[in-house]
């Protein structure tokens, strides 16, 4: 008799914590769910320009999404596919919208800005010189290094004046590979330009 | 105010802001109003809004007290109600059906 009752106390156990993990996980999907139309919206807002997803994404589609998802009609599976539908829409044409929304007019090119530019450019332009003469060096040096090793004992000398040349080459060309790369992120920076 | 090549899609917008011209109305209002998806609507309100055919608005709540934020919403432009009358009524005729000639008896001419 008091297997029984323990029987069915346990079982009744058993059923509670079941349901209660039930709803915790039906809630946690719920809510997960929810955040998918959000997901998608944000995704679509990357394609805007700055100013364009404040009056567009932040004033426009987050607060129509907010009220599709918090409507009279939403009801769970529902509102997912309202919202979903809504999100996905503006995703596939956000480049569409973002044409038509009004742009900011871009500010005036000033001298100072242009002067700036052509001195980049022109310092661009130079290290590209140095560049390529430093390769045409290198090339020569580890030539005369690989005929060097290709000589007998007397030529030794030879050798390590290749190679040092060759090592020398080789560091000279990395600064310079260094410096390249801090133009082209300050010409993209500054000017919005990448080199084709 | 810009003037604007009607497709039919754009027709039944504008006949919806057409149907009272002082009444906001909101995308997702629009969306089920129209049949139409999100994909394609935003993009016309978007043209519309830039050639002056529409003036975007915001929506007159508390958005504590609603626990939401205020929508945006569009109206049509004085200017661009009669222009949208002009351009669907054209529309219309356009799309119209031909009218059917006239009876005649059997075997006769005319």
């Amino acid at each position: 008799m008091t297997g029984i009752l323990w029987g069915a106390l346990g079982g009744s156990t058993t059923f509670a914590v079941l349901a209660a993990l039930g709803d915790m996980v039906s809630a946690e999907v719920r809510d997960r769910l929810d955040h998918l139309p959000h997901a998608i919206l944000r995704l679509a807002a990357r394609w805007l320009d700055p100013d364009q997803r404040v009056t567009v994404y932040e004033d426009e589609w987050l607060p129509e999404l907010t009220y599709i998802l918090r409507g009279d009609e939403a009801r769970p599976v529902t509102r997912l596919y309202h919202g979903t539908r809504y999100a996905v829409g503006i995703l596939v044409s956000v480049r569409r919208i973002a044409c038509h929304v009004h742009r900011p007019a871009p500010e005036p090119v000033t001298a100072e800005a242009v002067e700036r530019f052509v001195s980049v450019i022109t310092e661009m332009q130079s290290l590209m010189r140095r560049i390529r003469s430093t390769e045409v060096a290198f090339d020569v040096a580890r030539s005369e290094h690989a005929a060097a090793r290709a000589c007998p004992d007397p030529q030794w000398p030879e050798l390590q004046r290749t190679e040092a040349l060759v090592n020398g080459y080789l560091e000279i060309l990395s600064l310079l590979r260094e410096e390249e790369d801090r133009l082209d992120r300050l010409i993209y920076d500054e000017f919005g330009y990448v080199r084709g | 105010m810009q003037d604007l090549d009607i497709t039919p899609k754009m027709a039944a917008v504008l006949k919806v802001f057409l149907e009272d011209p002082d009444q906001p109305r909101y995308g997702f209002e629009l969306m089920k109003l129209t049949g139409m998806a999100s994909g394609s609507l935003y993009p016309m309100l978007a043209r519309l809004e830039a050639a002056g055919w529409l003036a975007r608005g915001k929506e007159d709540i508390d958005p504590r007290a609603a626990g939401r934020p205020a929508r945006t919403n569009y109206t049509i432009t004085g200017a661009a109600v009669s222009a949208a009358r002009i351009q669907l009524a054209e529309l219309s005729e356009r799309f119209r059906p031909p009218v059917p000639g006239r009876l005649r008896p059997a075997g006769g001419t005319a």
